[in-house]
């Protein structure tokens, strides 16, 4: 991500303005929002209408998607890119770094993008979760120098559930907007592509984007040393979600269909958790 | 006093039987569901080849998933409008690409392991039983959702919902625009040709 910081201001704002909108409300409609399966009557009285209710539960989500043709060809475009370029790329980058060290610098940079759920989980007065996310991200700190997930072994910092931008700013009731799938990035809702954003800013690795935090440690590394970080850090984090797409691609009928409706249960999922 | 007390032990003895009846179907299919994972689990320590996989699986398909339900739930409203030679292919088709798409992920790793939350009622007769499966290193939230089938008395899966995403739900997404666009006989041809390219990789 090599934008401006104006320009994050501006997506994030035209996110929110957008998803916001009554036209976008009206198109995601009140199912998107609606927690999975939808509440059963226990009372149904003949077979047809048990049937019925049971064809209702899986009813497909209605998902704004008013650039699909668009989106689609974007899609066409990642899948080359995902099994052309990234999946020889880790599997080079595997050849090197073995997974049980890559998982140790996957840890490095999940705990470093504590402030990223220390701001989600306050965003939504989730002050609780926010203290343990804290004391997670001292245990892991001292007790692993965050290479390690040590908090894991105390039962109340363990299994704490994750939080974003894109969460908090659903908290808020702002609605999902249109589906967009962007180059490489793959495919969220307006709401959760602005959440993106904002996680990138306020992660430590985004903060030079931004005046805010000390940024001493980041503008002192040589642009090698900067670069090296940027890509151990997106190299490190892509081999599961490599794994993922190409078992949904090998699974679905309609990839494209397939990886939106998992997108968006998904991220319903965590908003509501 | 004697009556009062008949009664009153006659009461908690009934309070007992529908409390027994009541939780057992729970019961029975978190049994039918640990007894399926561990039947599957101990097949894949054997680390079988990926066709050995398929064919232990199909042998495994009839007891322990419900496809027919599956299969029906996937594609919705329209499978009440088709000939039961079209459900039967469907099903039958369906139930490759579903035992297929699992071998492929499962073979050559090791089993997860697998902790069992709590059965709860969906609706009448079905049940959800939330899991936490561990493989590599990783936990995944996976439930199973459970159908009583009178004709061999088994509490069969028919749904799998992996981190809040429904089997059943995401290929509904899939199944819909193709049946709005060329029916159940353009599906059965999709499904057709998935199988034919995914056995030519």
């Amino acid at each position: 991500m090599s934008l401006s910081p104006s320009s994050h201001l501006a997506l994030i704002l035209c996110g929110v303005l957008l998803a916001a909108a009554p036209h976008a409300r009206a198109q995601t409609g009140a199912s998107a929002l609606k927690p999975f399966p939808a509440p059963m009557s226990a009372s149904s009285s003949s077979a047809g209408a048990a049937e019925q209710a049971d064809f209702d539960d899986y009813a497909p989500l209605r998902v704004s998607d008013p650039f699909e043709g668009f989106n689609r060809s974007i899609f066409t475009f990642n899948d080359v890119v995902y099994t052309r370029v990234l999946s020889p790329a880790v599997k080079g980058y595997e050849f090197f770094i073995r997974p049980p060290v890559n998982r140790a610098i996957a840890n490095f940079f999940d705990n470093l993008r504590y402030p990223v759920r220390l701001v989600a989980n306050v965003a939504q007065l989730k002050f609780d979760r926010a203290g343990r996310e804290t004391g997670k991200f001292v245990v892991n700190t001292i007790g692993g120098l965050g290479f390690l997930r040590t908090a894991e072994r105390v039962p109340a910092l363990a299994r704490i559930p994750r939080e974003d931008i894109g969460q908090a700013l659903g908290f808020w009731g702002i609605s999902h907007g249109p589906y967009l799938v962007i180059p490489v990035l793959g495919g969220a809702s307006l709401r959760d592509l602005s959440g993106r954003v904002g996680d990138t800013v306020v992660s430590p690795t985004g903060w030079h984007y931004i005046n805010i935090g000390n940024r001493d440690w980041l503008d002192s590394l040589d642009w090698e040393w900067q670069a090296t970080l940027s890509v151990t850090d997106v190299m490190s984090g892509l081999p599961p979600n490599l794994q993922l797409y190409s078992d949904m691609k090998k699974a679905a009928v309609d990839p494209y269909l397939s990886v939106r409706d998992a997108t968006r249960r998904y991220r319903d999922r965590e908003t509501a958790r | 006093m004697q009556t009062a007390r008949t009664l009153r032990f006659l009461f908690v003895l009934g309070f007992v039987a529908v409390a027994g009846m009541r939780a057992a179907p729970a019961d029975d299919a978190r049994a039918a569901l640990v007894g399926g994972i561990d039947e599957v689990s101990a097949a894949l320590r054997a680390h079988p080849s990926q066709q050995d996989l398929i064919t232990l699986l199909d042998t495994m398909v009839d007891k322990h998933f419900a496809f027919a339900t599956t299969t029906r739930l996937s594609i919705g409203p329209a499978w009440r409008d088709l000939p039961l030679e079209q459900q039967a292919r469907l099903t039958i088709l369906f139930s490759r690409l579903v035992i297929r798409t699992y071998a492929d992920q499962f073979q050559s790793k090791n089993p997860p392991v697998v902790t069992y939350g709590p059965a709860q009622e969906l609706r009448a007769g079905r049940y959800e039983i939330p899991t936490r499966a561990v493989s590599d290193g990783k936990t995944y939230a996976i439930s199973y959702r459970m159908d009583y089938d009178p004709p061999s008395s088994r509490w069969r899966i028919y749904d799998i919902v992996a981190e809040g995403v429904s089997l059943i739900a995401n290929y509904r997404a899939q199944f819909d625009p193709i049946i709005h666009k060329s029916g159940a006989t353009g599906l059965i041809q999709t499904l057709e040709a998935k199988l034919a390219d995914a056995s030519a990789r």
